[in-house]
Protein backbone atom coordinates (compact mmCIF):
# COMPACT_ATOMS: atom_id res chain seq x y z
CA UNK A 1 0.00 0.00 0.00
CA UNK A 2 1.63 3.32 -1.28
CA UNK A 3 0.27 6.11 1.10
CA UNK A 4 -0.30 9.69 -0.58
CA UNK A 5 0.15 12.82 0.66
CA UNK A 6 -3.43 15.00 -0.20
CA UNK A 7 -1.43 17.13 -2.75
CA UNK A 8 -0.48 13.54 -4.61
CA UNK A 9 -4.16 12.12 -3.94
CA UNK A 10 -5.25 15.35 -6.30
CA UNK A 11 -2.83 14.48 -8.79
CA UNK A 12 -4.14 11.28 -8.89
CA UNK A 13 -7.77 12.13 -8.88
CA UNK A 14 -7.22 14.30 -12.16
CA UNK A 15 -6.69 17.46 -10.57
CA UNK A 16 -3.37 18.77 -12.57
CA UNK A 17 -4.35 17.24 -15.81
CA UNK A 18 -4.63 14.02 -17.69
CA UNK A 19 -0.94 13.49 -17.99
CA UNK A 20 -0.17 13.99 -14.10
CA UNK A 21 -2.73 11.42 -13.56
CA UNK A 22 -1.50 8.98 -15.87
CA UNK A 23 2.01 9.75 -14.48
CA UNK A 24 0.88 9.54 -10.72
CA UNK A 25 -1.26 6.31 -11.56
CA UNK A 26 2.01 4.33 -12.98
CA UNK A 27 4.55 5.66 -10.48
CA UNK A 28 1.74 4.16 -7.58
CA UNK A 29 1.36 1.58 -9.54
CA UNK A 30 4.91 0.20 -10.08
CA UNK A 31 5.58 1.30 -6.21
CA UNK A 32 2.70 -0.75 -4.98
CA UNK A 33 4.64 -3.85 -6.98
CA UNK A 34 7.92 -2.56 -5.61
CA UNK A 35 6.59 -2.71 -1.97
CA UNK A 36 7.18 0.80 -1.63
CA UNK A 37 5.12 2.71 0.94
CA UNK A 38 5.04 6.21 0.14
CA UNK A 39 6.28 8.19 -2.55
CA UNK A 40 9.67 10.66 -2.39
CA UNK A 41 10.11 14.15 -3.88
CA UNK A 42 12.98 14.33 -6.42
CA UNK A 43 15.41 17.21 -7.84
CA UNK A 44 16.01 15.90 -11.05
CA UNK A 45 15.03 13.30 -13.53
CA UNK A 46 17.49 11.88 -16.17
CA UNK A 47 15.43 9.80 -18.90
CA UNK A 48 17.18 7.04 -20.77
CA UNK A 49 15.56 5.60 -23.90
CA UNK A 50 14.86 9.29 -26.55
CA UNK A 51 16.89 7.16 -29.25
CA UNK A 52 14.25 6.79 -32.43
CA UNK A 53 16.80 3.51 -33.04
CA UNK A 54 16.14 2.50 -29.29
CA UNK A 55 12.37 3.43 -29.16
CA UNK A 56 10.85 3.10 -32.02
CA UNK A 57 7.24 4.40 -33.03
CA UNK A 58 5.77 2.90 -29.61
CA UNK A 59 8.26 5.59 -28.04
CA UNK A 60 7.50 7.89 -30.23
CA UNK A 61 3.90 7.77 -30.22
CA UNK A 62 3.81 7.71 -26.14
CA UNK A 63 6.06 10.95 -25.77
CA UNK A 64 4.28 12.47 -28.17
CA UNK A 65 0.77 11.21 -26.66
CA UNK A 66 2.25 13.24 -23.36
CA UNK A 67 2.99 16.27 -24.96
CA UNK A 68 -0.12 16.76 -26.65
CA UNK A 69 -1.84 16.17 -23.41
CA UNK A 70 0.39 19.22 -22.04
CA UNK A 71 2.68 16.96 -19.56
CA UNK A 72 4.94 19.51 -18.28
CA UNK A 73 7.61 18.62 -15.98
CA UNK A 74 8.33 20.12 -12.40
CA UNK A 75 11.83 19.25 -11.64
CA UNK A 76 14.90 19.83 -13.80
CA UNK A 77 14.74 17.02 -16.45
CA UNK A 78 17.55 16.06 -18.83
CA UNK A 79 17.68 13.60 -21.61
CA UNK A 80 20.24 10.77 -23.04
CA UNK A 81 22.04 10.28 -26.07
CA UNK A 82 20.68 10.20 -29.88
CA UNK A 83 21.44 8.13 -32.70
CA UNK A 84 23.71 10.79 -34.42
CA UNK A 85 24.87 14.27 -33.91
CA UNK A 86 22.55 16.77 -34.64
CA UNK A 87 25.09 18.64 -36.38
CA UNK A 88 26.17 15.97 -38.89
CA UNK A 89 23.23 13.78 -39.01
CA UNK A 90 25.07 12.43 -42.64
CA UNK A 91 27.70 11.04 -41.09
CA UNK A 92 25.75 8.12 -38.98
CA UNK A 93 24.20 6.45 -41.48
CA UNK A 94 20.17 6.84 -40.92
CA UNK A 95 17.17 7.15 -43.11
CA UNK A 96 15.34 10.45 -43.46
CA UNK A 97 12.47 9.25 -41.73
CA UNK A 98 14.74 8.10 -39.12
CA UNK A 99 15.59 11.35 -38.67
CA UNK A 100 12.64 13.11 -38.90
CA UNK A 101 11.03 11.01 -36.35
CA UNK A 102 14.03 11.46 -34.15
CA UNK A 103 13.42 15.43 -34.53
CA UNK A 104 9.61 14.73 -33.45
CA UNK A 105 11.06 12.93 -30.40
CA UNK A 106 13.31 15.88 -29.33
CA UNK A 107 10.34 18.32 -29.99
CA UNK A 108 7.87 16.27 -27.70
CA UNK A 109 10.56 16.39 -24.67
CA UNK A 110 11.42 19.84 -25.51
CA UNK A 111 7.57 20.98 -25.04
CA UNK A 112 7.52 18.92 -21.73
CA UNK A 113 10.32 21.14 -20.23
CA UNK A 114 13.40 18.92 -21.05
CA UNK A 115 16.72 20.41 -21.49
CA UNK A 116 18.13 18.81 -25.00
CA UNK A 117 21.63 17.55 -23.57
CA UNK A 118 21.87 14.02 -24.98
CA UNK A 119 24.47 12.75 -22.86
CA UNK A 120 25.02 9.97 -20.41
CA UNK A 121 26.85 12.85 -17.98
CA UNK A 122 24.02 14.58 -16.65
CA UNK A 123 25.89 15.17 -13.53
CA UNK A 124 28.29 17.46 -15.24
CA UNK A 125 24.70 19.91 -16.05
CA UNK A 126 23.50 19.79 -12.76
CA UNK A 127 25.74 18.87 -10.12
CA UNK A 128 24.24 16.07 -7.35
CA UNK A 129 23.76 16.46 -3.55
CA UNK A 130 24.60 13.84 -0.76
CA UNK A 131 21.65 12.64 0.38
CA UNK A 132 19.06 14.43 -2.84
CA UNK A 133 16.64 12.04 -3.85
CA UNK A 134 16.90 11.62 -7.85
CA UNK A 135 15.18 9.19 -10.85
CA UNK A 136 17.53 8.83 -13.08
CA UNK A 137 17.89 6.24 -15.64
CA UNK A 138 21.42 5.45 -17.78
CA UNK A 139 23.00 3.10 -15.43
CA UNK A 140 27.06 4.99 -15.64
CA UNK A 141 25.49 8.13 -14.57
CA UNK A 142 22.94 5.91 -11.73
CA UNK A 143 25.77 4.67 -10.52
CA UNK A 144 27.62 8.06 -10.82
CA UNK A 145 25.48 9.72 -8.70
CA UNK A 146 24.96 7.00 -6.15
CA UNK A 147 29.03 6.78 -5.55
CA UNK A 148 30.81 10.23 -6.10
CA UNK A 149 27.68 12.55 -4.60
CA UNK A 150 25.93 10.33 -2.56
CA UNK A 151 22.49 11.07 -4.05
CA UNK A 152 20.05 8.51 -4.16
CA UNK A 153 18.84 6.97 -7.35
CA UNK A 154 17.20 3.64 -8.77
CA UNK A 155 18.12 2.46 -11.71
CA UNK A 156 14.85 3.68 -13.24
CA UNK A 157 13.66 2.85 -17.11
CA UNK A 158 12.64 5.28 -19.30
CA UNK A 159 9.70 5.35 -19.35
CA UNK A 160 9.47 5.76 -15.22
CA UNK A 161 12.05 8.89 -15.73
CA UNK A 162 10.22 10.36 -18.12
CA UNK A 163 6.75 9.94 -15.91
CA UNK A 164 8.46 10.62 -12.57
CA UNK A 165 9.71 13.98 -13.85
CA UNK A 166 5.77 14.92 -14.58
CA UNK A 167 4.88 14.40 -10.97
CA UNK A 168 8.50 15.09 -9.69
CA UNK A 169 8.14 12.19 -7.20
CA UNK A 170 9.55 8.90 -7.53
CA UNK A 171 8.38 5.21 -5.31
CA UNK A 172 10.62 5.20 -1.96
CA UNK A 173 12.12 1.85 -2.45
CA UNK A 174 15.83 0.37 -3.61
CA UNK A 175 19.18 3.20 -2.68
CA UNK A 176 16.33 6.04 -2.08
CA UNK A 177 16.51 3.86 1.65
CA UNK A 178 19.72 4.38 3.78
CA UNK A 179 19.14 0.86 5.03
CA UNK A 180 19.74 -0.52 1.55
CA UNK A 181 23.34 1.53 1.37
CA UNK A 182 24.77 -0.02 3.80
CA UNK A 183 27.57 -2.42 2.63
CA UNK A 184 27.20 -5.75 2.82
CA UNK A 185 29.95 -7.43 0.95
CA UNK A 186 33.36 -6.16 1.35
CA UNK A 187 36.18 -5.93 -1.06
CA UNK A 188 39.90 -5.44 -1.15
CA UNK A 189 42.77 -5.14 -3.41
CA UNK A 190 46.51 -6.54 -3.77
CA UNK A 191 47.33 -3.81 -5.67
CA UNK A 192 46.37 0.21 -6.61
CA UNK A 193 44.40 0.92 -10.21
CA UNK A 194 46.30 3.42 -12.02
CA UNK A 195 44.59 3.83 -15.06
CA UNK A 196 40.78 4.04 -16.51
CA UNK A 197 40.73 0.35 -17.87
CA UNK A 198 41.55 -1.18 -14.66
CA UNK A 199 39.25 0.53 -12.96
CA UNK A 200 36.43 -0.48 -15.48
CA UNK A 201 37.41 -4.07 -15.31
CA UNK A 202 37.32 -3.89 -10.98
CA UNK A 203 33.81 -2.28 -11.35
CA UNK A 204 33.06 -5.57 -13.65
CA UNK A 205 34.15 -7.60 -11.72
CA UNK A 206 32.80 -5.98 -8.76
CA UNK A 207 29.40 -5.83 -10.20
CA UNK A 208 29.65 -9.80 -11.31
CA UNK A 209 30.79 -10.87 -7.57
CA UNK A 210 27.83 -8.33 -5.88
CA UNK A 211 24.90 -10.40 -6.77
CA UNK A 212 22.52 -7.26 -6.01
CA UNK A 213 24.32 -5.78 -2.69
CA UNK A 214 25.47 -2.67 -2.01
CA UNK A 215 29.07 -2.93 -1.93
CA UNK A 216 32.31 -1.46 -0.05
CA UNK A 217 35.64 -0.97 -1.88
CA UNK A 218 38.66 -0.84 0.19
CA UNK A 219 40.76 2.19 -0.98
CA UNK A 220 43.55 5.38 0.00
CA UNK A 221 44.77 6.40 -3.06
CA UNK A 222 43.88 9.45 -4.81
CA UNK A 223 41.05 8.56 -7.67
CA UNK A 224 41.04 10.85 -10.78
CA UNK A 225 37.36 11.92 -12.35
CA UNK A 226 37.88 9.43 -15.15
CA UNK A 227 38.58 6.12 -13.43
CA UNK A 228 35.19 6.70 -11.30
CA UNK A 229 33.79 6.92 -14.45
CA UNK A 230 35.23 3.81 -15.75
CA UNK A 231 34.09 2.13 -12.59
CA UNK A 232 30.50 3.62 -12.24
CA UNK A 233 29.59 2.79 -16.34
CA UNK A 234 31.38 -1.11 -15.79
CA UNK A 235 29.87 -1.71 -12.63
CA UNK A 236 26.32 -1.61 -14.88
CA UNK A 237 26.97 -3.97 -17.03
CA UNK A 238 26.97 -6.63 -14.32
CA UNK A 239 25.09 -5.62 -11.50
CA UNK A 240 21.62 -3.93 -11.11
CA UNK A 241 22.48 -2.32 -7.60
CA UNK A 242 24.81 0.71 -8.92
CA UNK A 243 26.35 1.57 -5.20
CA UNK A 244 29.71 0.72 -4.39
CA UNK A 245 31.16 2.80 -1.46
CA UNK A 246 34.71 3.56 -2.31
CA UNK A 247 37.13 4.45 0.26
CA UNK A 248 39.06 7.63 0.27
CA UNK A 249 35.79 8.75 -3.19
CA UNK A 250 32.33 8.37 -1.71
CA UNK A 251 31.16 10.63 0.70
CA UNK A 252 29.07 7.86 2.77
CA UNK A 253 31.97 5.39 4.37
CA UNK A 254 30.40 6.40 7.29
CA UNK A 255 27.34 3.84 6.14
CA UNK A 256 29.80 1.25 6.30
CA UNK A 257 29.63 -1.10 9.75
CA UNK A 258 31.37 -4.41 10.04
CA UNK A 259 28.75 -6.17 11.60
CA UNK A 260 26.61 -6.20 8.24
CA UNK A 261 29.26 -7.57 6.08
CA UNK A 262 28.55 -11.15 5.06
CA UNK A 263 31.48 -11.86 2.47
CA UNK A 264 34.91 -10.37 2.11
CA UNK A 265 36.51 -10.77 -1.40
CA UNK A 266 39.99 -9.90 -2.19
CA UNK A 267 40.87 -9.55 -5.97
CA UNK A 268 44.12 -9.67 -7.75
CA UNK A 269 45.51 -8.99 -10.75
CA UNK A 270 44.57 -12.13 -12.22
CA UNK A 271 41.09 -11.77 -11.53
CA UNK A 272 41.76 -7.93 -14.00
CA UNK A 273 43.42 -10.57 -16.29
CA UNK A 274 40.48 -12.91 -16.46
CA UNK A 275 38.43 -10.01 -17.07
CA UNK A 276 40.15 -8.52 -19.56
CA UNK A 277 40.44 -11.73 -21.48
CA UNK A 278 36.19 -11.74 -21.16
CA UNK A 279 36.09 -8.38 -22.59
CA UNK A 280 38.90 -8.23 -25.88
CA UNK A 281 39.53 -9.67 -28.88
CA UNK A 282 43.43 -10.04 -28.21
CA UNK A 283 43.74 -11.40 -31.98
CA UNK A 284 43.10 -8.26 -33.97
CA UNK A 285 44.48 -5.16 -34.30
CA UNK A 286 42.35 -1.59 -34.30
CA UNK A 287 41.12 0.19 -36.98
CA UNK A 288 39.64 2.88 -34.91
CA UNK A 289 40.20 4.11 -31.47
CA UNK A 290 37.57 5.44 -29.17
CA UNK A 291 37.06 7.32 -26.21
CA UNK A 292 34.21 8.66 -24.55
CA UNK A 293 31.90 6.33 -23.05
CA UNK A 294 30.56 7.73 -20.46
CA UNK A 295 30.62 10.58 -22.37
CA UNK A 296 34.20 12.71 -21.82
CA UNK A 297 34.72 15.71 -19.47
CA UNK A 298 36.43 19.00 -19.63
CA UNK A 299 39.69 17.03 -17.83
CA UNK A 300 39.51 14.17 -19.73
CA UNK A 301 39.53 16.24 -22.75
CA UNK A 302 42.49 18.11 -21.54
CA UNK A 303 44.64 14.86 -20.86
CA UNK A 304 43.54 13.81 -24.27
CA UNK A 305 45.32 17.12 -25.67
CA UNK A 306 48.20 16.87 -23.47
CA UNK A 307 48.81 12.70 -24.18
CA UNK A 308 48.12 11.63 -27.58
CA UNK A 309 50.67 12.80 -30.37
CA UNK A 310 49.06 11.81 -33.39
CA UNK A 311 48.37 8.00 -34.21
CA UNK A 312 48.29 5.89 -37.63
CA UNK A 313 44.31 5.29 -37.34
CA UNK A 314 41.75 7.68 -36.90
CA UNK A 315 40.71 8.41 -33.22
CA UNK A 316 37.26 9.41 -32.39
CA UNK A 317 35.71 10.69 -28.96
CA UNK A 318 32.52 11.39 -27.81
CA UNK A 319 31.28 13.99 -25.72
CA UNK A 320 27.91 16.54 -24.86
CA UNK A 321 27.06 19.60 -26.33
CA UNK A 322 27.14 21.30 -23.01
CA UNK A 323 31.18 19.91 -22.55
CA UNK A 324 31.79 20.52 -25.96
CA UNK A 325 30.62 24.01 -26.01
CA UNK A 326 33.46 25.03 -23.07
CA UNK A 327 36.27 22.91 -24.91
CA UNK A 328 35.56 25.63 -27.96
CA UNK A 329 36.15 28.25 -25.33
CA UNK A 330 39.06 26.50 -23.82
CA UNK A 331 40.44 26.09 -27.64
CA UNK A 332 40.75 22.10 -26.48
CA UNK A 333 38.39 21.16 -29.43
CA UNK A 334 40.88 22.66 -31.79
CA UNK A 335 43.71 21.61 -30.45
CA UNK A 336 42.18 17.92 -30.54
CA UNK A 337 41.17 18.20 -34.13
CA UNK A 338 44.84 19.09 -34.59
CA UNK A 339 45.91 15.88 -33.84
CA UNK A 340 43.77 14.41 -36.29
CA UNK A 341 40.67 13.77 -33.56
CA UNK A 342 37.45 13.68 -34.58
CA UNK A 343 34.66 14.83 -31.52
CA UNK A 344 31.45 13.72 -32.30
CA UNK A 345 28.52 14.57 -29.78
CA UNK A 346 25.03 13.99 -28.89
CA UNK A 347 25.73 10.38 -29.25
CA UNK A 348 28.39 7.71 -29.21
CA UNK A 349 29.62 4.22 -30.94
CA UNK A 350 27.21 2.24 -29.13
CA UNK A 351 23.76 4.02 -29.72
CA UNK A 352 24.94 4.87 -33.59
CA UNK A 353 25.66 2.90 -36.61
CA UNK A 354 29.01 4.84 -36.57
CA UNK A 355 30.81 1.60 -36.53
CA UNK A 356 30.33 -1.19 -39.47
CA UNK A 357 30.21 -5.16 -37.62
CA UNK A 358 33.62 -6.85 -37.98
CA UNK A 359 35.42 -3.47 -37.19
CA UNK A 360 38.37 -3.93 -34.59
CA UNK A 361 37.87 -0.78 -32.21
CA UNK A 362 40.17 0.20 -29.62
CA UNK A 363 39.00 1.78 -26.55
CA UNK A 364 39.75 2.66 -22.58
CA UNK A 365 36.02 1.95 -21.94
CA UNK A 366 34.73 -0.95 -20.25
CA UNK A 367 31.01 -0.79 -20.59
CA UNK A 368 31.98 0.51 -24.01
CA UNK A 369 33.64 -3.33 -25.05
CA UNK A 370 31.15 -4.84 -23.70
CA UNK A 371 27.94 -3.51 -25.20
CA UNK A 372 30.10 -2.30 -28.45
CA UNK A 373 30.28 -6.68 -29.13
CA UNK A 374 26.72 -7.31 -28.27
CA UNK A 375 25.05 -4.48 -29.94
CA UNK A 376 27.42 -3.48 -33.04
CA UNK A 377 29.16 -6.51 -33.45
CA UNK A 378 32.56 -4.98 -33.66
CA UNK A 379 35.80 -6.44 -32.00
CA UNK A 380 37.68 -4.66 -29.09
CA UNK A 381 40.43 -3.96 -27.70
CA UNK A 382 41.12 -2.21 -24.08
CA UNK A 383 43.92 0.14 -23.54
CA UNK A 384 43.90 3.16 -21.55
CA UNK A 385 44.80 7.10 -23.02
CA UNK A 386 48.46 7.40 -22.31
CA UNK A 387 49.04 3.97 -24.52
CA UNK A 388 47.52 5.64 -27.86
CA UNK A 389 49.89 7.42 -29.96
CA UNK A 390 51.74 8.76 -26.89
CA UNK B 1 -18.94 -28.55 -17.42
CA UNK B 2 -15.93 -28.49 -15.01
CA UNK B 3 -14.06 -25.68 -14.04
CA UNK B 4 -10.68 -25.31 -11.60
CA UNK B 5 -10.68 -21.78 -9.76
CA UNK B 6 -7.48 -20.55 -9.23
CA UNK B 7 -6.89 -17.27 -7.04
CA UNK B 8 -4.55 -14.36 -8.36
CA UNK B 9 -3.35 -11.31 -6.97
CA UNK B 10 -5.09 -8.57 -9.08
CA UNK B 11 -1.99 -5.59 -9.76
CA UNK B 12 -4.81 -3.84 -12.84
CA UNK B 13 -8.17 -5.13 -12.72
CA UNK B 14 -10.86 -2.39 -13.26
CA UNK B 15 -13.78 -4.36 -13.96
CA UNK B 16 -15.92 -7.42 -12.91
CA UNK B 17 -15.44 -10.33 -15.32
CA UNK B 18 -13.05 -10.59 -18.56
CA UNK B 19 -13.37 -13.73 -20.55
CA UNK B 20 -10.85 -14.81 -22.67
CA UNK B 21 -8.90 -17.65 -24.59
CA UNK B 22 -5.44 -18.40 -23.06
CA UNK B 23 -2.60 -18.09 -25.44
CA UNK B 24 0.10 -19.41 -23.04
CA UNK B 25 3.94 -18.76 -23.68
CA UNK B 26 6.39 -21.32 -21.91
CA UNK B 27 8.96 -18.76 -21.85
CA UNK B 28 9.16 -15.10 -20.70
CA UNK B 29 8.33 -12.52 -22.94
CA UNK B 30 10.01 -9.27 -24.14
CA UNK B 31 7.98 -6.68 -25.58
CA UNK B 32 10.50 -5.21 -27.40
CA UNK B 33 11.96 -7.40 -29.80
CA UNK B 34 9.37 -10.00 -29.41
CA UNK B 35 5.82 -8.73 -29.98
CA UNK B 36 5.34 -6.74 -33.43
CA UNK B 37 2.47 -3.94 -31.76
CA UNK B 38 1.42 -3.39 -34.89
CA UNK B 39 0.25 -6.72 -35.77
CA UNK B 40 -0.22 -8.09 -32.21
CA UNK B 41 2.05 -10.87 -33.62
CA UNK B 42 4.57 -12.68 -31.43
CA UNK B 43 7.64 -12.49 -33.57
CA UNK B 44 10.93 -13.96 -31.52
CA UNK B 45 11.91 -16.71 -33.25
CA UNK B 46 12.63 -18.99 -30.50
CA UNK B 47 9.26 -18.56 -28.91
CA UNK B 48 6.94 -22.00 -29.21
CA UNK B 49 3.80 -19.71 -29.92
CA UNK B 50 5.85 -17.74 -33.02
CA UNK B 51 3.42 -16.46 -35.65
CA UNK B 52 0.45 -15.90 -33.15
CA UNK B 53 -1.15 -12.98 -32.16
CA UNK B 54 -1.85 -11.93 -28.56
CA UNK B 55 -4.82 -9.43 -29.61
CA UNK B 56 -7.60 -10.20 -27.52
CA UNK B 57 -6.58 -13.21 -26.16
CA UNK B 58 -5.74 -13.57 -21.97
CA UNK B 59 -1.87 -13.82 -22.46
CA UNK B 60 -0.23 -15.63 -19.83
CA UNK B 61 3.33 -16.01 -19.18
CA UNK B 62 6.12 -17.30 -16.35
CA UNK B 63 7.23 -12.96 -16.47
CA UNK B 64 8.39 -10.29 -18.49
CA UNK B 65 11.79 -9.20 -19.38
CA UNK B 66 13.92 -7.06 -21.45
CA UNK B 67 14.19 -3.24 -21.94
CA UNK B 68 12.15 -1.24 -20.00
CA UNK B 69 11.15 0.25 -23.30
CA UNK B 70 8.99 -2.42 -23.17
CA UNK B 71 6.28 -0.28 -21.06
CA UNK B 72 6.08 1.93 -24.58
CA UNK B 73 5.79 -1.21 -26.68
CA UNK B 74 2.24 -2.10 -24.13
CA UNK B 75 1.11 0.83 -24.64
CA UNK B 76 1.43 0.95 -28.44
CA UNK B 77 -0.67 -2.54 -28.44
CA UNK B 78 -3.47 -0.39 -27.33
CA UNK B 79 -2.81 2.38 -29.53
CA UNK B 80 -3.27 0.06 -32.44
CA UNK B 81 -6.09 -2.05 -31.52
CA UNK B 82 -3.93 -5.12 -30.78
CA UNK B 83 -3.58 -5.38 -26.93
CA UNK B 84 -4.45 -8.75 -25.33
CA UNK B 85 -7.70 -8.82 -23.00
CA UNK B 86 -5.47 -9.23 -20.21
CA UNK B 87 -2.19 -10.68 -19.13
CA UNK B 88 -1.30 -13.40 -16.13
CA UNK B 89 1.99 -13.73 -15.19
CA UNK B 90 3.66 -15.58 -12.49
CA UNK B 91 5.67 -12.60 -11.28
CA UNK B 92 5.21 -9.17 -11.93
CA UNK B 93 8.43 -6.38 -12.70
CA UNK B 94 8.10 -2.39 -12.86
CA UNK B 95 8.55 -2.58 -16.71
CA UNK B 96 5.46 -5.25 -17.47
CA UNK B 97 3.47 -2.87 -14.59
CA UNK B 98 4.42 0.61 -16.13
CA UNK B 99 3.37 -0.63 -19.42
CA UNK B 100 0.39 -2.12 -18.39
CA UNK B 101 -0.92 1.36 -16.69
CA UNK B 102 -0.14 2.85 -19.90
CA UNK B 103 -1.72 0.84 -22.12
CA UNK B 104 -4.92 0.05 -19.81
CA UNK B 105 -4.18 -3.41 -19.73
CA UNK B 106 -5.83 -5.59 -16.92
CA UNK B 107 -2.74 -7.25 -15.08
CA UNK B 108 -3.11 -10.37 -12.59
CA UNK B 109 -0.20 -11.81 -10.68
CA UNK B 110 -0.44 -15.98 -9.98
CA UNK B 111 2.18 -17.61 -9.00
CA UNK B 112 0.65 -21.41 -10.27
CA UNK B 113 0.27 -19.96 -13.71
CA UNK B 114 1.18 -23.07 -15.25
CA UNK B 115 -1.69 -24.83 -14.08
CA UNK B 116 -2.99 -22.93 -16.53
CA UNK B 117 -3.55 -24.35 -20.24
CA UNK B 118 -3.11 -22.75 -23.31
CA UNK B 119 -5.87 -22.38 -26.00
CA UNK B 120 -8.73 -23.10 -23.17
CA UNK B 121 -11.47 -20.76 -22.29
CA UNK B 122 -11.34 -19.03 -18.87
CA UNK B 123 -13.21 -16.33 -16.92
CA UNK B 124 -11.78 -13.87 -14.74
CA UNK B 125 -13.86 -12.35 -11.96
CA UNK B 126 -13.17 -9.83 -9.49
CA UNK B 127 -13.82 -10.77 -5.45
CA UNK B 128 -13.10 -8.67 -2.39
CA UNK B 129 -9.15 -9.03 -2.90
CA UNK B 130 -8.96 -11.47 -5.38
CA UNK B 131 -9.10 -11.97 -8.76
CA UNK B 132 -10.79 -15.74 -9.35
CA UNK B 133 -9.80 -17.37 -12.46
CA UNK B 134 -12.10 -19.91 -13.32
CA UNK B 135 -10.59 -22.39 -16.16
CA UNK B 136 -12.65 -24.45 -18.11
CA UNK B 137 -12.27 -27.97 -18.79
Amino acid sequence: MVFLSKKEERILEGEEGEAARLAMRTIVKVGEALGADRLVEIKHAHVSGVSYLNIGDPGLEFIEHLANLDARIRVFGTINPLSFDLDSPHEFNITVEEYEKQLRIINALKKMGFKPTFTCTPYYIRKPSLGEHLAWGESSAVAYANIVYGARTNKEGGPIALLSAIIGRIYYSGLHLTENRIPRIYFKTTFNISNTVEAGLLGYIIGKLSKGRTAYLENNIQWKESWVKAYAAAIGTTSDNPLTIIGNVSPETNLFNKEYIEEEITITREDLEEAYNDLVDSDSREQVVFFGCPHLGLEELRELVRTTKGYDKPIIVSTSRYIYAKAVEENLVKKLEEKGIKIIKDTCPIVSRLFKPNTTVKTNSTKASFYLKRLRKVKTILSDYGETGG
Amino acid sequence: MKYKILHARPILFNREVIEGTVLKSPTPISPLGDIDPKTGEIIDPRSAIKGQKITEKILVAPYFRGSTVGSYVLFALTKYGTAPKAIIVGRIDPMLVAGCVLGNIPLLELRTYEEIPSNVLVILKKTNNEVEVHVKY
